[in-house]
């Protein structure tokens, strides 16, 4: 039986501690929050193909921590040009966990390009990131987090998913909760210790 | 050249520190002050829209960036904007190299930069443009005050008849 992308998710949130998480807008967003939500998760519901970006620059602004991307393969696959920025930047707390499905799941299970040709874990070596990683059970998947989170240097991890099955399906109520949870950028940046914010420093709206 | 010294002066006591960017010919000078102060750090990006992200990022943990590019690479960046920065009251700060005016002789930069405030204007961002590059420090103070203030996007546009006049 293939993975899960949510219980892997589960398994993963029990292994962390204060790490920083960025989800891909998407089902890594809706499982991490079913998962376990926590003020230092960040939640995006827009700008498909970004989380790794984000994952790079909010790693380069808090180098001593870990800074972890919960995305996709549909979304990478739109933004493979950020693994080359990552493999020549390479911050050492940056983890980037792919779930690979092989397919744009939200909208039909139409097929990516990684379930026919597209090796992601060899594009992200060949782009040289420092360390790549590969999993396909929950057993290699925990154990390659609990490896890699203890651990410095940029890390991309390809983690071969399955099809959700029903139980698994969109939970319109995480969904729905969620739509305002993800707009707390406050608490998420309070949880990375950058709150209160100085004056040189990035200000609450409203706050002058 | 002073007004380049100035910017980054401004920059710097702004905390303006992360520097995502796009070559760019017009803006080459500055951008090498900018790699040649060990005050700054910048990112090379293989696509403008990479450094929206990024910049994004760079905000949640505490940290202010100006991303780079000329008036072309913009058009790589409205979804990531509209749908990513706008929604999630996160900070932008562009620098764009004005493409497609008067003297312009490339026909495929000609659209893009005739259109570049029109599309600012239909997405909702604000945008500068500076008469003179020696009124740079001034208008970034200001932008950076709006974006960061305001948190909403803005782009400083740099024309060349800007930099002509600049000292």
């Amino acid at each position: 039986m293939s993975l899960s992308q949510l219980a892997a998710t589960k398994a993963l949130t029990d292994i962390l501690t204060d790490e920083l998480v960025i989800a891909s807008v998407g089902f890594a967003a809706f499982d991490l929050y079913r998962a376990k939500d926590r003020a230092e998760n960040f939640y995006t519901w827009g700008g498909m193909g970004l989380a790794s970006s984000m994952g790079l620059g909010l790693a380069m602004a808090v180098p001593d921590k870990k800074v972890v991307v919960l995305d996709g393969d549909g979304s990478i696959l739109m933004n493979l040009g950020s693994w080359s920025t990552i493999g020549t930047v390479a911050p050492a707390g940056l983890v980037h966990v792919v779930w690979d499905n092989g397919m744009y799941e939200l909208t039909g299970a139409q097929p990516t390009h990684s379930a026919t040709r597209t090796d992601l874990a060899a594009v992200a070596e060949a782009c040289g990131v420092p360390f790549v990683e590969r999993a396909e059970t929950l057993e290699e998947f925990v154990a390659t987090m609990r490896a890699v989170l203890d651990r410095e240097g940029s890390t991309v991890v390809i983690v071969k998913t399955g099809r959700r099955t029903e139980a698994d399906k969109l939970d319109m109520d995480s969904v729905n909760a969620l739509r305002n949870r993800y707009l707390n950028t406050e608490l998420f940046m309070e949880a990375a210790g950058v709150l209160p914010l100085g004056t040189t420093g990035p200000r609450p709206y409203g706050s002058e | 050249m002073s007004w380049i010294d100035d910017t980054l002066t401004t920059l710097k006591r702004l905390n303006i520190t992360l520097v995502p960017y796009l070559p760019d010919d017009t803006l080459r000078p500055m951008l090498q002050a900018i790699e040649e102060d060990p005050a700054f750090t910048t990112v090379a990006l293989t696509r403008e829209e990479e450094g929206v992200g990024i910049a994004a990022g760079a905000f949640l943990g505490g940290r202010r960036s100006l991303l780079i590019m000329q008036a072309s690479g913009i058009g790589n960046c409205y979804n990531a904007i509209t749908s990513l920065t706008m929604p999630q009251r996160t900070p932008l700060l562009m620098l764009i190299s004005q493409r497609g005016e008067l003297g312009e002789t490339n026909y495929s930069q000609t659209a893009g930069g005739r259109g570049l405030r029109d599309a600012f204007i239909a997405f909702g961002m604000q945008h500068a443009t500076p008469a003179t590059a020696n009124a740079m420090p001034a208008t970034v103070e200001g932008a950076a005050d709006y974006a960061f203030g305001a948190r909403l996007p803005i782009g400083i546009i740099l024309t060349k008849s800007a930099l002509k006049e600049a000292r």
